[in-house]
């Protein structure tokens, strides 16, 4: 039985909440989410750089390193499928 | 919130303000619907804060606040800049206050919030709530806001319940290994930190133009980094060349908003995390500074919970007073997140000109504002001159411009000096070599043209040119006979007089260089001095030679007519030295133990006395003199006059200038060269005796500006300058003319033919404002360290800018360009340290203490203490190590200046994370490490008075048998411990006398046995017999002295008059009187006297037994008697009690209770009133006494125990006994409670209370 595969979106979820201290949020975290609206700055921003590439093992292309990439769950998820390719 | 430590006073420092602007009229209802709603919403705007004693605080939230808001109307300013600066009290909500004004185009609104419940984001946060809450208001309609799901209180609880000890230990630990053996920055403060805080502030704004604003986002994002990061990577790299520090620690202000629930908050959501980055490195792009600051940002982030004072307490640190602990200077980015300021519908600002308040030394704080990066640097005022900041702050967006563009560019590279640098750069240099003429060509010249001008004046002299050329071509022609000729070394010892310049002159005209050498010197240290340079022979003055040690060189004796040089031919040689041929030497303190000897050519001796006349009145006409001696090359600026036909003064003021007065005045002395400290000394003494020059040049790479300031203001029509030279460069390199300055004095710039640059450590020149090494060029250099090529080759490095071959002498001194182009002098990169004047390498120093064989290691460092800078010895010894015997060692090898002042015994030594030593670590000096000796009272009155006048000067208490120079004192102090004891004695008292005699002790009695009278001037009947006498009613010996004055002979029959002088109060002491009296009867101003001084057996009982009943009757039942004994059958006068201060009272008492044995009393400067005087049963019929009663005007001060002041009790006392048939005189006169006023008192007092007419 293979393991179970938790989707990139799935992980990229978990980091976000993580970096972005959001356990026990009052409000749920949608994936079209804007994250700058949620407080999230350029420091906590480069963290979740940096711990996306470390969990999926990739190094983002610098034209992917852009506010906009980081702007969602989405929008992240979208980066780290193109840059396993 | 480490700001609550500070909070106390609620000080305007910690306040912020901020404005907006309404679109439209205000509504004043509306206004304050909205702030009420507005204090609702934000449980913190009602928050009241209690310290408790312990310093801990707590909130308490209140229901109810007053809106604090105020209608200014147009004229606004006022009610707007109190409100900024007016305190608030953290006990009383709410802590923000509010101003409406109605400016020219539009209503606007000031709000000014205390620090503890604010912070930048905090304010927008404020200004969007209350313009909805506002505009629903207006409308009546339900504000849209976001939910506050938490409120402050519920962050400061998490924050406490977050942090667990476990957490809290592991943090701290992380902080104390990052930050071991940090340094703070040492920012070059362009005004000295003033003692009090003062944060007025001002700004200086620049910004990046809006494609270098973008390109740094962009090269943020590129580089996993925020552009925080970036602003602050350049501000870091611009610091590192303001301080010349490759390591850098700062703080940075972040925003600690950890949590989304937080972001719609008010409050206090700050940190300030330590930022210590690393620039070290020779290959440093600005990709590199990026990357490093990024770790240290994330390390520090990671670590953010241990809150700074935990820090600081961890690190012990924070010691130094108005400093704040860790760092100085802080960045602040704001706008690492959406910025509720950026929204469309958000207010717009209003920025009235409030004062500035500097929190730290240097802050920088940037924002983009319409897509330009924004950097406002803000500073005290106290602190910095505006053009030294505008100069950092055109630095910093130079390197972050040429950052962002080429990060991958060596920023040692970068094009940051600035056209006016470039300018300045090339200017200040004199690249022309010397023309190489020597002094002896130049001097021949002068001796052929005018052969009678005066060249050297002074002991031995005077000599002019013709004579000192002459005289100095015989003895060459001699000396040429004992082997001396071009390179071999001469040492010489001479004294300050005229025939040490034919001395001079005559090696010079050999070709062979001189090597002085002091006869104090340790005498180990002249043999290797003179082995050392191999010298071939020692020219001693012959009063010297019974100083020097015996040595393997000849010796050859000048003086006394010795040697016969009459045989010789008095035309010039016919050979000149060649340029490069040596002219001297002169050693100094050297780093690896022992001293080094620095070689100057006579092409390097040329280009000073070539020169020299820009900058120094040396032609004919001029008189020079310099106070130095020869071992110190100073002396070689005498050279200048001499070569271009002015005079040399050579004269010995003392080693504390106490003759310069008489020497500047005897031989019209037009230019002094002094160094700073004896600048200090005059200024502290008497700096008129100055007012004559026509120049005056003070040397020392620290000139004190109190001293300069004062000088230049008081002798208009003098030049002053300043002057700055290592040995290395012949004697000076720059020189300061004048003009403005503020702080610091500056050494100025570069003499003719010499360059001088300052360099970072990649040897690129610094722009302006920068610290760097000074590097020096040009024909002055010294040839190199005599037979030290290793390290010769280390301080004569290749000289990039100069032509090629040349070479640059890297000083070790730190400096940096004013705006002006002067150079400022900014300490030193190494260990070498000045005291005093002196140089001193604390290496060598340290390798002289670990000569002794149980001191294991030693650090020596020059420390600042109340009484001035101080050399400290801190060892670690095997066993107790005696002080005494360790001086007593290191006097054998070390010159006076280089042993410590102070010895600090400690168990170990703390090293830094680079082995270092920690210096920080070192303990304070403190006087019970040094004290020594048994702490005796003093034995005397004057003993008791100098200890008290040497211990304000040194500003703790002293024994009396203390060693003023152990205990702290040196030169600098001695005028000033002097002219105490001057005023107390009243009269002069020779600075010296404290050299010799260094305890109050000794002091005290040196200055008895002066004030003597000459007891051997057999002509006249002076005598002064000393015995001990034992009283039947008093206990104890005590010493008895008689005197009696000379004989009158028109009075050689009259009754001899006694005078029984009561010491042990604070009077003349028994040394002054008898001087005093014999004077006055020589100049008969007194009849003739005998008079018998009697001490007390204790002098610390004096007091009780002064006051004794029993003392008066002691006196005249056994003391006159045997005072009548003494002087055999003579027939004797009236006898008179004389006593002041307390031995008034009893000189009184004395007369009062024993009309049959005193016929009056003379009691100066008594405290009459807190006595009673007469016998218990007064007998009113015996009146008739005489009294001389006198106080000093200043004595109205002193009050007494009953109320009355001095002058009063005096006055009252006297009107008392008037009133009971005495005849009585009282007297106010000047001077204070002293021995001077007393003194100036004696004569009438005795004259007229002896009953003399006349």
């Amino acid at each position: 039985m293979p393991a179970y595969q938790p989707s990139v979106a799935d992980t990229v979820r978990s980091l976000v909440t993580k970096q972005l201290n959001l356990n026990g949020y009052s409000q749920d975290l949608r994936p079209d989410d804007n994250l700058w609206s949620l407080g999230m700055t350029s420091l906590t921003c480069l963290g979740l750089m940096l711990s996306i590439e470390d969990t999926f093992e990739i190094e983002l292309p610098e034209e992917a390193l852009k506010e906009a990439t980081f702007r969602s769950i989405n929008t992240i998820s979208a980066a780290v499928e193109s840059s396993r390719k | 919130m480490w700001w609550l430590r500070q909070l106390d006073s609620s000080h305007d420092q910690y306040h912020i303000s901020c404005g907006w602007r309404f679109p439209a009229e205000v509504n004043r209802e509306a206004l304050l619907a909205a702030l009420d709603a507005l204090v609702r919403r934000h449980e913190i705007l009602r928050t009241k804060f209690l310290m408790s004693p312990d310093g801990a605080v707590t909130q308490e939230i209140v229901d109810h606040v007053e809106i604090p808001l105020v209608w200014a109307g147009p004229d606004w300013q006022e009610a707007v800049e109190q409100a900024a600066v007016r305190p608030f009290d953290l006990a009383r909500p709410p802590l923000f206050r509010a101003v409406a004004a109605e400016l020219v185009d539009g209503p606007g609104l000031l709000v000014t919030m205390h620090h503890i419940i604010t912070d930048r984001w905090s304010m927008d946060v404020f200004a969007r709530d209350l313009f909805e809450l506002y505009e629903a208001a207006l409308t009546a309609r339900t504000p849209r806001l976001p939910g506050l799901p938490v409120q402050y209180g519920d962050y400061a609880r998490w924050q406490r319940d977050f942090l667990t000890d476990d957490l809290l230990r592991s943090q701290l630990n992380y902080w104390t290994e990052a930050l071991a053996g940090y340094e703070p920055l040492e920012l070059p403060l362009d005004l000295p930190r003033p003692t009090a805080i003062d944060a007025v502030g001002e700004t200086v704004v620049l910004e990046l133009p809006s494609e270098a604003t973008a390109a740094m986002t962009a090269l943020a994002w590129r580089t996993r980094a925020s552009p925080a990061m970036v602003v602050s990577a350049a501000f870091v790299a611009t610091l590192r060349a303001f301080c010349g520090q490759s390591d850098v620690v700062i703080g940075a202000i972040v925003s600690d908003r950890t949590h989304p629930d937080l972001r719609d908050l008010i409050g206090f959501f700050i940190n300030t995390m330590i930022l210590r980055v690393d620039l070290t490195t020779t290959e440093l792009t600005f990709r590199e500074a990026i990357t490093r600051t990024r770790d240290a940002w994330m390390a520090a982030d990671a670590h953010q919970d241990a809150r700074l004072e935990q820090i600081v307490g961890a690190l012990k640190a924070g010691s130094e007073a108005h400093r704040n602990p860790i760092f100085d200077v802080v960045v602040n980015h704001a706008g690492d997140r959406d910025d509720l300021a950026e929204d469309p519908d958000a207010p717009v600002w209003w920025e009235p000109d409030l004062p500035v308040t500097a929190r730290f030394d240097l802050s920088l704080t940037t924002r983009i504002v319409e897509g330009r990066l924004r950097a406002t640097f803000v500073y005290p005022t106290a602190l910095f001159n505006r053009a030294t900041i505008a100069t950092l702050a055109d630095r910093y967006i130079r390197t972050l411009e040429q950052g962002v563009a080429t990060p991958d560019a060596l920023m040692r590279d970068f094009d940051l000096l600035t056209r006016a640098d470039r300018t300045l750069l090339r200017r200040g240099n004199d690249r022309t070599p010397a023309a190489g003429t020597t002094v002896v060509e130049r001097l021949q010249t002068l001796a052929a043209r005018t052969p009678d001008a005066p060249a050297v004046v002074g002991d031995g002299g005077p000599l002019s040119y013709g004579q000192l050329n002459e005289r100095a071509n015989r003895l060459a022609r001699h000396l040429l006979t004992l082997g001396v000729g071009p390179e071999k070394v001469v040492g010489v010892c001479l004294e300050r007089t005229v025939e040490r310049f034919v001395v001079l002159l005559a090696l010079a005209k050999c070709g062979a260089p001189y090597l002085p050498v002091d006869p104090d010197f340790p005498a180990d240290r002249i043999r290797l001095l003179m082995s050392d340079a191999a010298a071939v022979l020692m020219i001693v003055g012959s009063p010297l030679l019974a100083r020097l040690p015996s040595m393997e060189t000849p010796v050859l004796t000048i003086g006394d007519g010795s040697p016969d040089l009459t045989g010789y031919a008095t035309d010039n040689l016919p050979t000149l030295p060649a340029p490069d041929s040596l002219a001297y030497l002169i050693s100094t303190s050297g780093s690896t133990g022992n001293p080094k000897s620095v070689a100057i050519s006579h092409r390097a001796l040329s280009r000073l006395v070539e020169g020299a006349p820009h900058y120094l009145e040396v032609g004919p006409g001029s008189v020079f003199l310099q106070t130095g001696p020869l071992t110190f090359d100073v002396a070689v600026l005498e050279w200048a006059p001499l070569a271009h036909g002015g005079r040399v003064v050579v004269a010995d003021p003392g080693s504390l200038l106490d003759g310069l007065r008489d020497v500047l005045r005897e031989h019209q002395v037009t230019t002094l060269k002094l160094v700073s400290p004896q600048l200090d000394i005059l200024v502290e003494q008497d700096p008129h005796i100055l007012s004559g020059l026509r120049q005056l040049v003070v040397g020392g790479d620290v000139v004190n500006p109190r001293s300069f300031a004062l000088v230049e203001g008081l002798l208009p029509g003098c030049r002053v300058v300043a002057s700055y030279g290592p040995t290395e460069c012949t004697v000076l390199a720059t020189v300061f003319e004048g003009g403005p300055w503020s702080g610091r004095v500056p050494i100025g710039r570069p003499i003719p033919h010499t360059s001088a640059y300052i360099l970072d450590e990649d040897l690129q020149p610094v722009s302006v404002g920068m610290r760097g090494e000074i590097f020096l060029a040009g024909d002055g250099l010294a040839r190199g360290y005599h037979s030290r090529p290793g390290l010769t080759a280390a301080s004569f490095v290749p000289d990039p800018f100069g032509p090629p071959g040349s070479r640059m002498y890297r000083t070790g001194d730190l400096g940096r360009y004013l705006p002006n182009g002067a150079i400022d002098f900014l300490g030193r990169t190494d260990h070498q340290v000045k005291i005093r004047g002196f140089r001193i390498e604390t290496s060598e120093v340290e390798h002289a203490l670990l000569r002794h064989p149980d001191i294991t290691a030693a650090a020596v460092v020059r420390a600042t203490l109340a009484t001035g800078p101080a050399l400290v010895a801190y060892i670690v010894a095997a066993r107790s190590v005696d002080v005494g015997a360790l001086r007593d060692m290191l006097r054998e090898t070390l010159p006076a200046y280089m042993r410590p002042d102070h010895f600090v015994t400690i168990p170990r030594f703390t090293l830094t994370a680079h082995n270092k030593l920690d210096r920080a670590a070192l303990p304070p000096v403190t006087t019970a490490t040094t004290r020594a000796g048994v702490d005796l009272p003093p034995a005397t009155g004057l003993e008791a008075r100098v200890v008290a006048a040497w211990s304000a000067v040194l500003g703790r208490p002293l024994s009396a048998s203390d060693d003023f120079f152990d205990q702290g004192g040196h030169s600098l102090l001695v005028p000033r411990a002097t002219a105490t004891v001057r005023r107390e004695l009243g009269r002069e008292v020779p600075l010296q006398l404290m050299l010799e005699y260094r305890t109050p002790a000794s002091y005290a009695a040196a200055i008895l046995r002066e004030s003597l009278p000459d007891l051997s001037a057999a002509s006249r009947e002076d005598r002064l017999v000393q015995r001990t006498w034992r009283g039947e009613k008093l206990a104890g010996c005590r010493r008895v002295d008689l005197f009696i004055s000379t004989e009158n002979p028109l009075r050689k029959n009259a009754d001899l008059p006694l005078l029984l002088v009561l010491d042990g109060s604070e009077f003349v002491e028994i040394m002054r009187l008898p001087a005093i009296l014999d004077r006055l009867s020589l100049q008969d101003r007194i009849p003739t006297t005998a008079a018998i001084f009697l001490s007390p057996s204790e002098w610390s009982t004096r007091r009780s037994e002064l006051l004794d009943d029993g003392i008066v009757d002691a006196l005249a039942d056994e003391l006159l008697p045997y005072l009548r004994t003494w002087l055999g059958n003579r027939p004797v006068g009236r006898a008179v009690a004389v006593g002041a201060s307390l031995g008034a009272v009893t000189a009184i008492r004395s007369a009062l209770r024993r009309p049959d044995r005193f016929h009056g009393a003379v009691a100066i400067s008594g405290p009459l009133s807190e006595h009673r005087l007469g016998p218990a049963r007064p007998d009113r019929s015996r009146g008739g006494s005489r009294f001389f009663l006198s106080a000093s005007r200043e004595e109205k001060d002193i009050v007494l125990d009953d109320g009355l002041s001095l002058v009063e009790a005096t006055e009252r006392t006297a009107v008392e006994l008037a009133a009971d048939g005495h005849v009585v005189r009282s007297a106010i006169g000047e001077g204070g409670h002293t021995y001077a006023a007393w003194e100036s008192m004696l004569p009438d007092a005795i004259r007229w209370s002896l009953g003399d007419q006349t």
